[in-house]
C-alpha cells in the first residue's frame, strides 16, 4: 500500500535530492574559471565601461555568491526560474521548448529499444551459441563499444544522403509553415531518428537479458521443469519471464538518464532541437539560472526513471511485498 | 488495488510535470500554396538562432539585420549611406547629430514609420542596456522627435563613433513593441519578416511587401540550424541553396554547387606585450621577450603570411599587415614581408643570437620564446606561425585555450585575437594608455604612447568624418611604428553557393566579424537564376 508516509517519504527524498542537486551545480558553475560578463558581451567587444557596469548590475553578476544562489532559490520557490543571461528569456520558456520537441523521440526510442531488446536477449540466450546468437552479441558489442555520433552519422550519410529515402533530419521538412505539416510529414521525419536511437540505446538490455536468460536455463528448478515435460514456450512465460524481468525492468527505467544522451545525438546528428546546446551555452556562459534550471528539470527525470522502477517491482514480482516500504 | 491507483496517479504526475510543459506554441499561419513560390534554403551557420531577433536586445546589430533597418547603412564600399534616413547633420560642437527620415516608410505589419518609432526604439534600449552588449548607447544623453520626420541625438560629450551606432541599431515600432512577441517575430522596415520561427531548426522568411525599396524578388527563404557537418551532408543531396563552410572543406566539390570565398573586415592578430615583466596592483604585466622591439619587428617583418595561410586555412585568407583596406578609418599597410634575412640581422644587431646551437637565439641568458594563446578554431593559425618563425630562431609555444585561461595569461603572453567590425573603437582599445594595466580586457600589451593618445582622442571628439578618419589613421601609424601586435591574415568567409543562385557579390558588403552569417546582408539582391 503506497500510504501518506511513504508518499511523504518519497517527496521528501526529492527535495533534498533537488536542493543538493541544484547546490553542486552552482558550485561548479561559480568556480569554473568563467567570468559570465566576458562571455556574455565577447573577449572581443568594444562596449564602454558604463555599459558594462550596468549589464553586471543588472544580471546580479557582481554580487557575492552565497548572495546569488539565496536569491535564486528565493525566486524557485515561487516558480520563478529566473531569466537566462545567454538567451535573454525566461528559463523555464527554454527548458519547455526544448523539450517539447524531442519528447516525442525520446519515449519512442526508449519504449522501442525497451521491448525490442528484451525480445532478442530472450531468443539469443534461449539459443545461445547459435547464428543468431553469435550475431546478436557480434553487433551489440560493436554498438556498445563506437560513439553514439558515429553511428547516427553513418546512418545519416547512408539513408538520407546516399539512398535519399529519408529527410536528412529537422523536425518537419525544411521551409514548410507549420500549419501546412501534415501528420504523414511528422511521422516520415520520425522514423529515421528513432531507428538510430533505438538501435544505439539497444545493446545494453539486450546483452543483459541474453545473459540472465542463459543463467535461469541452466538453473535446477529449470531441468526440474523439462524433467516434468514443459515445452520452451512454457518455460519462458512460466519461469524464465518472471525471473528476468525484475533487472530488465531496473535497468530500463535507470537509462532514463541515458535519454539525455540520446537527445544530444538527435540534436547534432539529426538537427532536432533538445536540450544539449542550451546545456552547453548555458555551462559556457556562466548562466546560472539556465543551468541550475536544466539540472533540476534532468534530476527530477531520473528521480522519476527510479521511483517507477521501484514501484514497479511490486507489480512484476509479488514477492516484492508492500511495494510502498520498497519505495 | 488501490496501491496500485495511487501508485500510477503519482507517475501521471510526475510525467504530467515534465510532458505537460510541452505544448507546441508554433504560430499559426494561414496555408498557401508552396509550389509556385520561389524558395531558397540557407545554412550560415548557428549564430543567428543563438539570440533573440529583437534589434532593441542587440540582435544582428553587425549590420546584416533581415528584418529591422536601421537609420544608416554601410554601403559596399563601407561608407555610410541612408537606410531609413536619407540625411544627417552634426551640430559643430559634435554633441547634437540630426537625422532627416524618408517619408512614406512603413513598417512589416502595414503602420508608418516615424520620428516617434525612433526615438522609442532608442529609449527602450538606453532603458535596457544590460539586455543589449552590442549596441552601447552609455554616451547618448538624449534623443527626442522635432517633427514627425526629424530625430535629434544629444550626447554626454563629442564621440565621432556614434554614428557607427546609429548604423547598428535597426528600428522597431513604439505602438506594437513587445518584447516577448519580438525575440522570434520582430516587426521591422526591413526587406523581410519573419513567418515562421521553429527553434534550433528554421527560421523562414517572405519578402516584407512595404519594404521602401520594394519587396526582395526571392518569395520564401529558409534559414536553417545544423551542424556543420549534417549541413553540408545536407547541401551535398541537393537540399540547401548556400552553405557555410570552414576552409577547410572549400577545396571539395559538390555538385550544382560553386566554392566562393567572401571578402571580410576581420583580421587576425598577436598580442605582443610591451614592457619588460613587472607588476602593478598585483596583477602581472609585460613579457621579456616580446618587450624587445627588434623580435617584434623582426616578426612583423620576417614571417611569411602566404606559407602561414596556405598551411593554416587551406590558403582562404589575405595576407594582412594592419586593418584592411575596405574600412574607411584603416591605415592599411601593403605586406612586405618574408624578409627572412632582414629580419636576422635586426635580432643580431640587438644581440639576440645563438650561443649554444639549439637553433633558438638567446640575449642575456633569456631564450627567445615566448607563449602563444589561442581560443576558438585559431590553433591552427598559431601552429602555422611557430613553424614559420622557428626559421627565424623565435620559437613561439601555441597553447589552444578558452578564454578563461587566456584571461590568466594575456597580459604576460601573446594572444591571437579576431578584430572585424565598422566601428574603429578597436583603436581606442587596442592602443589607449587610458586602457593599459587596468586588468580589463583593452590595450593588453599595455602600449602607451601620448601622442598616440591624442590622436585618439582628436577622433574621438571630431565633428567631421574626415578629421576623425585622418586622425584614426595617424593614431594607427604611430603605433603600427612600435609593433605592438602582429597582424597576420585578412580572413576571408568561404560558402559553397548552388549554380541556380545568384548572390549579388557586388552588394555585398565586406562581412564584420560574424562566423559566416554576413552573407544575407543583401539577400534582397539575390536572383534565382
Amino acid at each position: 500500500m503506497l500510504t501518506a508516509k511513504s508518499t511523504v517519504g518519497i517527496v521528501g527524498r526529492m527535495l533534498i535530492l533537488l536542493v543538493l542537486i541544484s547546490i553542486l551545480a552552482f558550485m561548479l558553475v561559480v568556480n569554473a574559471p568563467i567570468d559570465p560578463l566576458t562571455s556574455y558581451i565577447g573577449a572581443e567587444s568594444t562596449l564602454s565601461q558604463d555599459a558594462r557596469d550596468e549589464i553586471a548590475e543588472h544580471w546580479g553578476l557582481n554580487k557575492s555568491a552565497p548572495e546569488r544562489y539565496l536569491n535564486w532559490a528565493k525566486n524557485i520557490l515561487s516558480g520563478d526560474f529566473g531569466m537566462s543571461i545567454t538567451y535573454k528569456r525566461p528559463v523555464i520558456s527554454i527548458i519547455r521548448e526544448r523539450f517539447s520537441a524531442s519528447i516525442i523521440l525520446m519515449a519512442l526510442a526508449w519504449m522501442l529499444s525497451g521491448i525490442l531488446g528484451f525480445a532478442i536477449g530472450i531468443i539469443a540466450g534461449l539459443r545461445r551459441g547459435g547464428v543468431f546468437d553469435r550475431l546478436v552479441k557480434l553487433f551489440c558489442l560493436v554498438l556498445q563499444s563506437s560513439p553514439t555520433f558515429w553511428i547516427g552519422l553513418l546512418i545519416l550519410s547512408v539513408f538520407a544522403v546516399s539512398l535519399g529515402w529519408f529527410p536528412l533530419g529537422m523536425a518537419a521538412p525544411m521551409g514548410k509553415l507549420a500549419a501546412e505539416v501534415t501528420l504523414g510529414d511528422r511521422i516520415y521525419h520520425l522514423i529515421l531518428p528513432t531507428v538510430t536511437l533505438t538501435i544505439v540505446s539497444i545493446g545494453k538490455i539486450t546483452l543483459y537479458t541474453r545473459q540472465k536468460v542463459t543463467e535461469i536455463m541452466r538453473s535446477d528448478f529449470i531441468l526440474f521443469a523439462r524433467a516434468r515435460g514443459l515445452s520452451t514456450r512454457k518455460l519462458v512465460w512460466q519461469h524464465v519471464m518472471r525471473n528476468i524481468s525484475l533487472p530488465a525492468v531496473t535497468l530500463q527505467f535507470s537509462s532514463f538518464s541515458e535519454l539525455f544522451g540520446g537527445m544530444a545525438l538527435a540534436e547534432t546528428v539529426f538537427s532536432y532541437p533538445g536540450i544539449g546546446t542550451a546545456t552547453t551555452a548555458a555551462a559556457l556562459g556562466g548562466d546560472v539560472p539556465l543551468l541550475l534550471g536544466i539540472s533540476l528539470i534532468s534530476a527530477l527525470f531520473v528521480f522519476s526513471g527510479n521511483l517507477i522502477a521501484n514501484i514497479l517491482y511490486g507489480v512484476v514480482d509479488p514477492r516484492v511485498k508492500g511495494g510502498g516500504n520498497y519505495v | 488495488m488501490k496501491k496500485l491507483i495511487c501508485v500510477m496517479a503519482l507517475i501521471a504526475l510526475m510525467t504530467a510535470t515534465l510532458i505537460g510543459c510541452g505544448n507546441n506554441n508554433t504560430e499559426a499561419n494561414t496555408p498557401d500554396d508552396t509550389e509556385t513560390k520561389s524558395s531558397i534554403a540557407v545554412y550560415v551557420g548557428t549564430t543567428i538562432f543563438d539570440g533573440s531577433l529583437d534589434p532593441v536586445k542587440g540582435s544582428m546589430s553587425y549590420g546584416y539585420s533581415f528584418t529591422n533597418s536601421a537609420l544608416i547603412k554601410v554601403n559596399p564600399n563601407s561608407e555610410y549611406a541612408g537606410d531609413m534616413a536619407e540625411s544627417w547633420a552634426i551640430s559643430e560642437d559634435a554633441l547634437k547629430y540630426t537625422f532627416r527620415l524618408r517619408s512614406g516608410l512603413m513598417f512589416s505589419d502595414g503602420t508608418a514609420l516615424t520620428a516617434e518609432d525612433v526615438v522609442f526604439t532608442y529609449k527602450t534600449v538606453m532603458d535596457n542596456q544590460a539586455e543589449n552588449e552590442n549596441v552601447d548607447l552609455s554616451r547618448l544623453a538624449g534623443v527626442r522627435a522635432v517633427d514627425e520626420l526629424t530625430v535629434e541625438f544629444t550626447l554626454s560629450e563629442p564621440f565621432s563613433p556614434f554614428l557607427d551606432t546609429t548604423a547598428l541599431l535597426g528600428i522597431v515600432p513604439g505602438a506594437s513593441y513587445d518584447a516577448e512577441a519580438f525575440e522570434h517575430y520582430p516587426v521591422g522596415s526591413g526587406p523581410w519578416k519573419v513567418i515562421q520561427y521553429d527553434p534550433n531548426q528554421q527560421i523562414i522568411v517572405e519578402p516584407n511587401p512595404y519594404y521602401y525599396e520594394g519587396a526582395p524578388g526571392i518569395e520564401r527563404v529558409t534559414l536553417v540550424y545544423m551542424d556543420n557537418d549534417a549541413a553540408i551532408a545536407a547541401a551535398r543531396s541537393g537540399q540547401l541553396d548556400v552553405v557555410m563552410v570552414n576552409p577547410n572543406y572549400a577545396s571539395e566539390s559538390i555538385a550544382r554547387m560553386t566554392a566562393i570565398p567572401l571578402e571580410t573586415m576581420d583580421v587576425r592578430l598577436i598580442s605582443m606585450p610591451v614592457l619588460p615583466v613587472q607588476e602593478k596592483d598585483g596583477i602581472t604585466f609585460g613579457n621579456n621577450v616580446t618587450s624587445d622591439i627588434a623580435v617584434r619587428h623582426a616578426l612583423t617583418i620576417g614571417i611569411d603570411r602566404e606559407t602561414i595561410i596556405q598551411n593554416a586555412f587551406n590558403g582562404i585568407g589575405k595576407p594582412a599587415a594592419g586593418f584592411t583596406s575596405n574600412l574607411i578609418w584603416a591605415d592599411s599597410i601593403p605586406v612586405s614581408d618574408n624578409r627572412k634575412d632582414e629580419a636576422k640581422s635586426i635580432l643580431e644587431a640587438a644581440g639576440w643570437t645563438d650561443t649554444d646551437g639549439d637553433g633558438i637565439r638567446e640575449k642575456d641568458g633569456v631564450a627567445c620564446i615566448f607563449d602563444v594563446y589561442a581560443a576558438e578554431d585559431r590553433y591552427v593559425l598559431v601552429a602555422a606561425l611557430a613553424e614559420d618563425v622557428a626559421e627565424l630562431g623565435i620559437q613561439i609555444v601555441p597553447h589552444s585555450s578558452d578564454w578563461g585561461v587566456i584571461t590568466d595569461n594575456m597580459y604576460t603572453s601573446g594572444v591571437i585575437w579576431g578584430w572585424g567590425q565598422y566601428s574603429p573603437t578597436v583603436l581606442y582599445s587596442l592602443f589607449d594608455a587610458e586602457v593599459a594595466l587596468t586588468g580589463g580586457w583593452d590595450n593588453v600589451v599595455s602600449y602607451m604612447n601620448p601622442e598616440v593618445d591624442a590622436k585618439i582622442h582628436n577622433a574621438i571628439g571630431a565633428v567631421t568624418q574626415t578629421d576623425a578618419i585622418e586622425n584614426w589613421k595617424a593614431a594607427q601609424e604611430l603605433a603600427n611604428a612600435d609593433y605592438p601586435y602582429l597582424y597576420i591574415v585578412n580572413i576571408e568567409h568561404c560558402y559553397f553557393v548552388s549554380d541556380r543562385l545568384d548572390i549579388s557579390a557586388d552588394t555585398q558588403i565586406p562581412h564584420p566579424h560574424g562566423h559566416g552569417s554576413p552573407i544575407i546582408c543583401n539577400m534582397k539582391d539575390w536572383i534565382l537564376k
